[in-house]
Protein backbone atom coordinates (compact mmCIF):
# COMPACT_ATOMS: atom_id res chain seq x y z
CA UNK A 1 0.00 0.00 0.00
CA UNK A 2 2.79 2.40 0.94
CA UNK A 3 4.60 1.53 -2.25
CA UNK A 4 1.50 2.26 -4.27
CA UNK A 5 1.14 5.63 -2.53
CA UNK A 6 4.75 6.46 -3.25
CA UNK A 7 4.25 5.55 -6.88
CA UNK A 8 1.17 7.75 -7.10
CA UNK A 9 3.02 10.71 -5.59
CA UNK A 10 5.87 10.10 -7.99
CA UNK A 11 3.54 9.98 -10.95
CA UNK A 12 1.80 13.16 -9.82
CA UNK A 13 5.09 15.09 -9.49
CA UNK A 14 5.15 16.42 -13.03
CA UNK A 15 1.66 17.83 -12.55
CA UNK A 16 2.76 19.72 -9.42
CA UNK A 17 5.82 21.14 -11.14
CA UNK A 18 3.78 22.22 -14.15
CA UNK A 19 1.24 23.83 -11.89
CA UNK A 20 3.94 26.14 -10.55
CA UNK A 21 4.06 29.29 -12.57
CA UNK A 22 7.17 29.73 -14.61
CA UNK A 23 9.06 32.80 -13.44
CA UNK A 24 8.94 35.67 -15.89
CA UNK A 25 9.83 39.34 -15.68
CA UNK A 26 6.28 40.21 -14.71
CA UNK A 27 7.22 42.93 -12.26
CA UNK A 28 9.20 44.76 -14.91
CA UNK A 29 6.26 44.66 -17.24
CA UNK A 30 3.81 45.70 -14.53
CA UNK A 31 5.93 48.65 -13.54
CA UNK A 32 6.24 49.47 -17.17
CA UNK A 33 10.00 49.64 -16.70
CA UNK A 34 10.71 47.21 -19.52
CA UNK A 35 10.01 50.17 -21.77
CA UNK A 36 13.06 51.89 -20.37
CA UNK A 37 15.20 49.03 -21.65
CA UNK A 38 13.37 49.03 -24.97
CA UNK A 39 14.05 52.75 -25.21
CA UNK A 40 17.75 52.24 -24.55
CA UNK A 41 17.91 49.53 -27.21
CA UNK A 42 16.09 51.76 -29.70
CA UNK A 43 18.39 54.72 -29.01
CA UNK A 44 21.54 52.62 -29.45
CA UNK A 45 20.24 51.07 -32.66
CA UNK A 46 19.10 54.40 -34.10
CA UNK A 47 22.49 55.89 -33.20
CA UNK A 48 24.30 53.08 -35.02
CA UNK A 49 22.00 53.44 -38.02
CA UNK A 50 22.47 57.22 -38.23
CA UNK A 51 26.24 56.64 -38.14
CA UNK A 52 25.95 54.00 -40.88
CA UNK A 53 23.80 56.35 -42.99
CA UNK A 54 26.41 59.14 -42.78
CA UNK A 55 29.12 56.68 -43.86
CA UNK A 56 26.89 55.51 -46.71
CA UNK A 57 26.21 59.07 -47.89
CA UNK A 58 29.88 60.04 -47.70
CA UNK A 59 30.63 56.99 -49.82
CA UNK A 60 27.98 58.00 -52.37
CA UNK A 61 29.60 61.47 -52.54
CA UNK A 62 33.04 59.97 -53.21
CA UNK A 63 31.54 57.68 -55.88
CA UNK A 64 29.91 60.64 -57.59
CA UNK A 65 33.16 62.58 -57.50
CA UNK A 66 35.02 59.68 -59.10
CA UNK A 67 32.43 59.03 -61.78
CA UNK A 68 30.23 62.11 -62.27
CA UNK A 69 28.23 60.47 -65.06
CA UNK A 70 26.70 57.86 -62.79
CA UNK A 71 24.96 60.24 -60.37
CA UNK A 72 22.10 58.07 -59.32
CA UNK A 73 18.83 59.87 -59.10
CA UNK A 74 17.64 57.45 -61.76
CA UNK A 75 15.41 54.61 -60.67
CA UNK A 76 16.37 52.02 -63.28
CA UNK A 77 19.12 51.20 -65.70
CA UNK A 78 16.96 52.41 -68.56
CA UNK A 79 16.49 55.89 -67.14
CA UNK A 80 20.15 56.18 -66.25
CA UNK A 81 21.02 55.29 -69.84
CA UNK A 82 18.86 58.20 -71.03
CA UNK A 83 20.56 60.53 -68.58
CA UNK A 84 23.91 59.49 -69.96
CA UNK A 85 22.81 60.34 -73.48
CA UNK A 86 21.73 63.78 -72.32
CA UNK A 87 25.12 64.36 -70.75
CA UNK A 88 26.81 63.31 -73.98
CA UNK A 89 24.71 65.75 -76.00
CA UNK A 90 25.51 68.58 -73.61
CA UNK A 91 29.21 67.92 -73.94
CA UNK A 92 29.08 67.95 -77.75
CA UNK A 93 27.17 71.22 -77.71
CA UNK A 94 29.82 72.77 -75.54
CA UNK A 95 32.46 71.78 -78.02
CA UNK B 1 37.23 49.54 -65.04
CA UNK B 2 33.79 48.60 -63.83
CA UNK B 3 30.82 50.65 -62.80
CA UNK B 4 30.79 51.98 -59.25
CA UNK B 5 27.98 53.46 -57.19
CA UNK B 6 24.47 52.63 -56.08
CA UNK B 7 22.01 51.28 -58.60
CA UNK B 8 18.76 50.85 -56.63
CA UNK B 9 16.14 53.56 -56.15
CA UNK B 10 16.99 56.00 -53.39
CA UNK B 11 14.74 57.57 -50.78
CA UNK B 12 16.25 60.56 -48.94
CA UNK B 13 19.67 59.67 -50.29
CA UNK B 14 19.52 56.06 -49.12
CA UNK B 15 18.59 52.92 -51.07
CA UNK B 16 14.97 51.95 -50.40
CA UNK B 17 15.73 48.49 -48.96
CA UNK B 18 18.01 50.02 -46.33
CA UNK B 19 15.00 51.85 -44.88
CA UNK B 20 13.17 48.51 -44.76
CA UNK B 21 16.13 46.99 -42.92
CA UNK B 22 16.07 49.79 -40.33
CA UNK B 23 12.30 49.54 -39.83
CA UNK B 24 12.28 45.74 -39.46
CA UNK B 25 15.20 45.61 -37.00
CA UNK B 26 13.71 48.44 -34.97
CA UNK B 27 10.44 46.48 -34.92
CA UNK B 28 12.20 43.32 -33.77
CA UNK B 29 14.05 45.22 -31.02
CA UNK B 30 10.92 46.85 -29.61
CA UNK B 31 8.09 44.38 -30.30
CA UNK B 32 10.46 41.51 -29.51
CA UNK B 33 11.00 42.87 -26.02
CA UNK B 34 7.41 43.85 -25.30
CA UNK B 35 5.11 41.22 -26.84
CA UNK B 36 4.15 38.13 -24.84
CA UNK B 37 6.23 34.98 -25.13
CA UNK B 38 5.49 31.40 -24.04
CA UNK B 39 6.30 30.61 -20.42
CA UNK B 40 8.90 27.87 -20.47
CA UNK B 41 11.03 26.50 -17.65
CA UNK B 42 14.82 27.07 -17.84
CA UNK B 43 14.43 29.47 -20.78
CA UNK B 44 12.16 32.05 -19.11
CA UNK B 45 12.51 35.42 -20.84
CA UNK B 46 15.64 34.31 -22.72
CA UNK B 47 13.32 32.77 -25.32
CA UNK B 48 13.39 36.29 -26.76
CA UNK B 49 16.96 35.58 -27.88
CA UNK B 50 15.29 33.76 -30.74
CA UNK B 51 14.74 37.19 -32.32
CA UNK B 52 18.37 38.25 -31.97
CA UNK B 53 20.71 35.26 -31.64
CA UNK B 54 19.02 32.91 -34.10
CA UNK B 55 18.48 35.65 -36.68
CA UNK B 56 22.24 36.30 -36.84
CA UNK B 57 22.73 32.71 -37.99
CA UNK B 58 19.85 32.92 -40.47
CA UNK B 59 21.30 36.13 -41.88
CA UNK B 60 24.75 34.56 -42.06
CA UNK B 61 23.47 31.51 -43.95
CA UNK B 62 21.43 33.61 -46.39
CA UNK B 63 24.44 35.83 -47.13
CA UNK B 64 26.69 32.77 -47.53
CA UNK B 65 24.17 31.38 -50.04
CA UNK B 66 24.23 34.68 -51.95
CA UNK B 67 28.03 34.57 -51.86
CA UNK B 68 27.94 31.06 -53.36
CA UNK B 69 25.68 32.28 -56.18
CA UNK B 70 28.06 35.16 -56.94
CA UNK B 71 31.01 32.77 -56.94
CA UNK B 72 29.24 30.62 -59.54
CA UNK B 73 28.46 33.75 -61.59
CA UNK B 74 32.12 34.71 -61.35
CA UNK B 75 33.19 31.28 -62.61
CA UNK B 76 30.88 31.52 -65.63
CA UNK B 77 31.43 35.20 -66.49
CA UNK B 78 34.84 35.91 -65.02
CA UNK B 79 33.83 39.44 -63.98
CA UNK B 80 35.48 41.33 -61.16
CA UNK B 81 32.33 42.62 -59.50
CA UNK B 82 30.82 39.25 -58.60
CA UNK B 83 34.19 38.15 -57.23
CA UNK B 84 34.27 41.20 -54.94
CA UNK B 85 30.65 40.65 -53.83
CA UNK B 86 31.31 36.96 -53.06
CA UNK B 87 34.38 37.69 -50.94
CA UNK B 88 32.89 40.66 -49.06
CA UNK B 89 29.79 38.56 -48.44
CA UNK B 90 31.93 35.99 -46.66
CA UNK B 91 33.62 38.72 -44.60
CA UNK B 92 30.28 40.02 -43.36
CA UNK B 93 28.94 36.48 -42.85
CA UNK B 94 31.94 35.70 -40.63
CA UNK B 95 31.23 38.87 -38.65
CA UNK B 96 27.59 37.86 -38.15
CA UNK B 97 28.70 34.33 -37.25
CA UNK B 98 31.02 35.75 -34.58
CA UNK B 99 28.10 37.73 -33.15
CA UNK B 100 26.04 34.52 -33.26
CA UNK B 101 28.75 32.59 -31.41
CA UNK B 102 29.20 35.23 -28.69
CA UNK B 103 25.47 35.67 -28.10
CA UNK B 104 25.01 31.89 -28.16
CA UNK B 105 27.72 31.45 -25.54
CA UNK B 106 26.06 33.99 -23.26
CA UNK B 107 22.70 32.28 -23.74
CA UNK B 108 24.20 28.82 -23.15
CA UNK B 109 25.89 29.95 -19.92
CA UNK B 110 22.52 31.03 -18.54
CA UNK B 111 20.42 28.08 -19.70
CA UNK B 112 22.69 25.06 -20.24
CA UNK B 113 25.07 26.22 -17.49
CA UNK B 114 28.23 26.48 -19.54
CA UNK B 115 29.68 28.73 -22.24
CA UNK B 116 30.69 25.82 -24.45
CA UNK B 117 29.74 22.15 -24.58
CA UNK B 118 30.80 19.32 -26.83
CA UNK B 119 27.50 19.77 -28.62
CA UNK B 120 27.60 18.67 -32.27
CA UNK B 121 26.12 21.95 -33.48
CA UNK B 122 28.61 24.08 -31.56
CA UNK B 123 31.69 22.19 -32.68
CA UNK B 124 30.25 21.93 -36.17
CA UNK B 125 29.77 25.65 -36.50
CA UNK B 126 33.24 26.30 -35.09
CA UNK B 127 34.73 24.05 -37.79
CA UNK B 128 32.52 25.63 -40.43
CA UNK B 129 33.76 29.10 -39.52
CA UNK B 130 37.36 27.88 -39.66
CA UNK B 131 36.66 26.62 -43.19
CA UNK B 132 35.55 30.12 -44.16
CA UNK B 133 38.48 31.71 -42.31
CA UNK B 134 40.69 29.55 -44.51
CA UNK B 135 38.93 31.16 -47.49
CA UNK B 136 40.12 34.62 -46.43
CA UNK B 137 43.65 33.29 -45.83
CA UNK B 138 43.66 31.58 -49.24
CA UNK B 139 42.43 34.74 -50.90
CA UNK B 140 44.96 36.91 -49.15
CA UNK B 141 47.79 34.66 -50.28
CA UNK B 142 47.31 35.35 -54.00
CA UNK B 143 48.21 38.53 -55.84
CA UNK B 144 47.22 37.67 -59.36
CA UNK B 145 43.64 38.85 -59.78
CA UNK B 146 42.22 36.32 -62.26
CA UNK B 147 43.72 33.35 -60.48
CA UNK B 148 42.66 34.63 -57.07
CA UNK B 149 39.09 35.07 -58.31
CA UNK B 150 38.82 31.60 -59.79
CA UNK B 151 40.56 29.69 -56.99
CA UNK B 152 38.56 31.43 -54.25
CA UNK B 153 35.29 30.90 -56.16
CA UNK B 154 35.95 27.16 -56.44
CA UNK B 155 36.99 27.00 -52.78
CA UNK B 156 33.80 28.87 -51.83
CA UNK B 157 31.68 26.11 -53.39
CA UNK B 158 33.46 23.45 -51.32
CA UNK B 159 33.36 25.61 -48.18
CA UNK B 160 29.60 26.12 -48.55
CA UNK B 161 28.93 22.39 -48.85
CA UNK B 162 31.18 21.63 -45.87
CA UNK B 163 29.61 24.37 -43.75
CA UNK B 164 26.10 23.12 -44.43
CA UNK B 165 27.10 19.52 -43.63
CA UNK B 166 28.74 20.64 -40.38
CA UNK B 167 25.79 22.64 -39.10
CA UNK B 168 22.71 21.12 -40.76
CA UNK B 169 23.46 17.43 -41.30
CA UNK B 170 25.89 16.18 -38.65
CA UNK B 171 24.08 17.71 -35.61
CA UNK B 172 20.91 15.92 -36.72
CA UNK B 173 22.68 12.57 -36.75
CA UNK B 174 23.95 12.68 -33.16
CA UNK B 175 22.80 14.11 -29.85
CA UNK B 176 22.48 17.86 -29.67
CA UNK B 177 21.11 20.33 -27.19
CA UNK B 178 19.90 22.60 -29.96
CA UNK B 179 16.20 22.56 -30.76
CA UNK B 180 15.52 20.75 -34.00
CA UNK B 181 18.66 18.60 -33.71
CA UNK B 182 19.49 15.16 -32.38
CA UNK B 183 15.91 14.10 -31.80
CA UNK B 184 14.92 17.36 -30.10
CA UNK B 185 11.84 19.05 -31.48
CA UNK B 186 12.46 22.33 -33.28
CA UNK B 187 11.36 25.63 -31.80
CA UNK B 188 8.37 25.40 -34.12
CA UNK B 189 7.36 22.14 -32.48
CA UNK B 190 6.26 23.38 -29.11
CA UNK B 191 6.68 27.04 -28.44
CA UNK B 192 6.91 29.15 -31.58
CA UNK B 193 3.39 30.48 -31.34
CA UNK B 194 1.93 32.96 -33.79
CA UNK B 195 2.88 35.85 -31.54
CA UNK B 196 6.54 34.88 -31.84
CA UNK B 197 6.37 34.27 -35.57
CA UNK B 198 5.04 37.81 -35.94
CA UNK B 199 8.38 39.09 -34.67
CA UNK B 200 10.70 36.24 -35.72
CA UNK B 201 10.13 36.35 -39.49
CA UNK B 202 10.43 40.14 -39.87
CA UNK B 203 13.51 39.95 -37.62
CA UNK B 204 15.17 37.43 -39.99
CA UNK B 205 14.53 39.69 -42.99
CA UNK B 206 15.60 42.82 -41.10
CA UNK B 207 18.88 41.46 -39.72
CA UNK B 208 19.72 39.84 -43.07
CA UNK B 209 19.17 43.17 -44.84
CA UNK B 210 21.41 44.89 -42.28
CA UNK B 211 24.10 42.36 -43.20
CA UNK B 212 23.49 43.01 -46.89
CA UNK B 213 23.90 46.73 -46.18
CA UNK B 214 27.32 46.04 -44.65
CA UNK B 215 28.23 43.95 -47.72
CA UNK B 216 27.05 46.82 -49.93
CA UNK B 217 29.27 49.36 -48.15
CA UNK B 218 32.29 47.01 -48.20
CA UNK B 219 31.84 46.24 -51.91
CA UNK B 220 31.63 49.95 -52.76
CA UNK B 221 34.77 50.76 -50.77
CA UNK B 222 36.59 47.86 -52.45
CA UNK B 223 35.46 49.06 -55.90
CA UNK B 224 36.77 52.57 -55.24
CA UNK B 225 40.08 51.16 -53.99
CA UNK B 226 40.46 48.98 -57.07
CA UNK B 227 39.52 51.80 -59.45
CA UNK B 228 42.08 54.02 -57.78
CA UNK B 229 44.70 51.27 -58.14
CA UNK B 230 43.96 50.71 -61.82
CA UNK B 231 44.10 54.45 -62.45
CA UNK B 232 47.44 54.83 -60.72
CA UNK B 233 48.83 52.03 -62.89
CA UNK B 234 47.83 53.78 -66.10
Amino acid sequence: MKRLLNLLVLLALPIFTFAQDVEMADVLHENGKIYVVVGVLAIIFIGLVVYLITIDRRLTKIENEMEPKSTTSASSGKVRFKANIKLDVDESELK
Amino acid sequence: MHKIGETSTQILGLAWWKWIAIALVLFSLTAGMILDVPRLPILHETIRNLYYHVTQWFGMMIILTASLVYSIIHLSKGDRRSDIIASEGINVALFMGTLGLLTGMLWAKNTWGTYWTGDAKLNGVAMGMLVYLAYTVLRGSMDEEQKRGRVSAVYNIFAYVMFMVFIMVLPRMTDSLHPGNGGNPGFGGYDLNNNMKLVFYPAIIGWTLMGVWLVNVRVRIKSIEENRLSKSHQ
